[in-house]
């Protein structure tokens, strides 16, 4: 069955980010007052990273079931493209690190949030945050660039991990590319397979519309313009065992939704992957 | 009557070192109680969950307080499990390094660990020397598998592959999250007698003999062969064919004489 491998250190996962830092980025986030779409990209990925690596987490210590990537896409003012790896002493070219390095070099910053005190209220704490990613944004779009590049490592990623679980690419975006139409390089990343399937193509669409978040919708008659409806098109449909995992969260999915989200949470994807027993309280983490 | 000494086989997920396996057990064999005293043996196997921050302590101190000061198995459903489990959660808690706990590992530590437990106790039976009696308490998907003249008699609390899932209810080291665990408890007892098996197994393990057990295998002749030597090899084999999922595995075996 695929979509089945083991994800531990012997037969580690991966996640490829392509985050969207072009100039359309600076504009508002539809229905979040003061929220820019690139303060939600780098929210984006700080959290998902957040989420795997508390996913590796054994307390003190962090296991390496996962290889992380992060590749950021813009233009200069001539819209010569710029496509460059964000994760330190990485290149496009390889562009991973190990979920224990990318803990390492996390900014930590403290943050007062507001949590349930056990009896039915909220009480406001203060807790320690990893940030990666700034938000940042000039220029134009070389979504296909990025696409194609990602694609490239994601190759060679592949011949060193053939029966690995296949790789997830997760593209924070408002769609709106400017070097082509990305959808056959979408195609091209889901092509890629290892023994255990194909690699997963995921998109988080950032817009400037105000309309009804959506989470992992089955079709793109639900979306509200052609960006998202191509972002859309340009997502795998969630394999079984990442539905059944999702179902065991409450999140709602059906067998024809895809690796799709319009201006809503993205890093409850994190949990529709198996690596091990969760407990009882594991979902309420977040 | 008299058990033999149990045999126990243990080895970590693949990728994992050994010192990283999260399945723990305690044995107390033969059981000295005193004059007074009719146990004969106390055996706990607990598998902390893998997701779980601090869960191979918590595994550990489940085990060790199941044999060491077993809780009253006639009055578990009244809620003395909460009881019972206090002064084990309060020494997993002692034994964090609150302070020091990386950022990552913070809301896991807070949320509390997590482990199955599988209690088995042996005890004589009043006015017969032919048999013994015997009581298992579990949380979890922890198995109990009782063999007699060849076949299976008992299996406990699951008895069907299909119902190992990634999601078993567990006991955790954090009061306020345990009510899921303390309302899965689940409990049998019965008599064994001269040759019975008992084999007791975690999760991944368990499920790989349920399902054989299934399609009318006898899964307890292959890992009633088992020795130490043996046991890394075969359960490599099982998992490189798919057979057994890749998880902490544990085999403890109690032959009645």
């Amino acid at each position: 069955m695929p979509y089945s491998a083991d994800i531990s250190r012997s037969s580690p996962g991966c996640f490829l980010f392509l985050i969207d830092q072009s100039g359309s980025m600076t504009q508002a986030l539809g229905g979040q007052p003061g929220q820019r779409k690139m303060d939600q990209a780098a929210e984006t990925l700080n959290r998902t990273l957040d989420s795997i690596a508390q996913r590796c987490s054994q307390g003190m210590d962090i296991r390496d079931y996962f290889h992380i990537g992060a590749m950021g896409y813009k233009t200069d003012d001539r819209g010569n493209s710029i496509v460059q790896s964000l994760l330190p002493g990485t290149s496009v070219q390889q562009p991973f690190l190990l979920i224990s390095q990318v803990v390492d070099i996390a900014e930590v910053q403290e943050r007062p949030v507001r949590e349930s005190d056990g009896a039915g209220g909220l009480v406001e704490v203060t807790r320690r945050v990893p940030v990666w990613l700034h938000p940042e944004a000039e220029y134009g779009t070389p979504m296909c660039e990025a696409l194609e590049l990602g694609s490239a490592a994601l190759e060679g990623w592949i011949n060193q991990y053939p029966a690995s679980y296949p790789p997830i690419v997760i593209n924070i975006s408002d769609g709106m590319a400017t070097d082509g139409n990305p959808e056959g390089f979408a195609q091209g990343i889901m092509a890629l397979a290892t023994e255990d399937g194909n690699a997963l193509m995921f998109n988080a669409h950032l817009s400037e519309l105000a309309t009804m978040p959506v989470q992992f919708p089955g079709a793109e008659t639900v979306l509200p313009d052609e960006y998202a409806r191509q972002l859309f098109r340009m997502s795998s449909t969630l394999p079984e065992s990442n539905r059944s995992l999702a179902a065991t969260l409450d999140i709602p999915v059906t067998a024809d939704s895809r690796g799709f989200v319009f201006n809503a949470n993205l890093e409850s994807l994190v949990h529709f992957l198996d690596i091990g027993t969760r407990g009882a309280t594991s979902a309420d983490l977040h | 009557m008299e058990l033999h000494p149990p045999q126990t086989l243990k080895t970590p997920k693949a990728g994992n070192r050994p010192e990283e396996c999260e399945d723990a057990y305690r044995i107390v064999y033969p059981f000295r109680l005193g004059s007074s005293g009719k146990d004969i043996a106390r055996i706990a196997l607990s598998d902390g969950a893998s997701e779980a921050a601090f869960a191979r302590s918590w595994a550990q101190i489940l085990a060790d307080d199941f044999v060491n000061r077993p809780p009253d198995l006639s009055d578990l459903a009244s809620g003395s499990i909460e009881e019972w489990l206090a002064p084990g959660q309060r020494k997993w808690n002692r034994a964090i390094p609150w302070d020091r706990i990386p950022w990552h590992g913070e809301a896991k530590a807070r949320a509390g660990a997590l482990a199955t437990l599988l209690g088995l106790t042996i005890s004589r039976t009043a006015g017969s020397s032919r048999s013994l009696d015997w009581q298992a308490v579990a949380v979890g998907d922890s198995c109990l598998f009782l063999v007699r003249q060849d076949e299976l008699i008992t299996s406990f609390p699951l008895d069907d592959a299909g119902q190992f899932d990634n999601t078993p209810a567990l006991l955790c080291s954090n009061p306020a999250n345990s009510s899921r665990g303390r309302k899965a408890i689940r409990q049998t007892r019965g008599t064994c007698q001269t040759g019975d098996r008992f084999i007791l197994a975690s999760d991944a393990l368990a499920c790989w003999f349920l399902a054989q057990h299934a399609v009318a295998e006898k899964p307890w002749k292959a890992l009633l062969a088992l020795d130490a030597a043996h046991w890394e090899a075969w359960v490599q084999a099982k998992r490189r064919d798919h057979r057994m999922r890749n998880d902490d595995a544990t085999l403890i075996v109690v032959t009645v004489l």
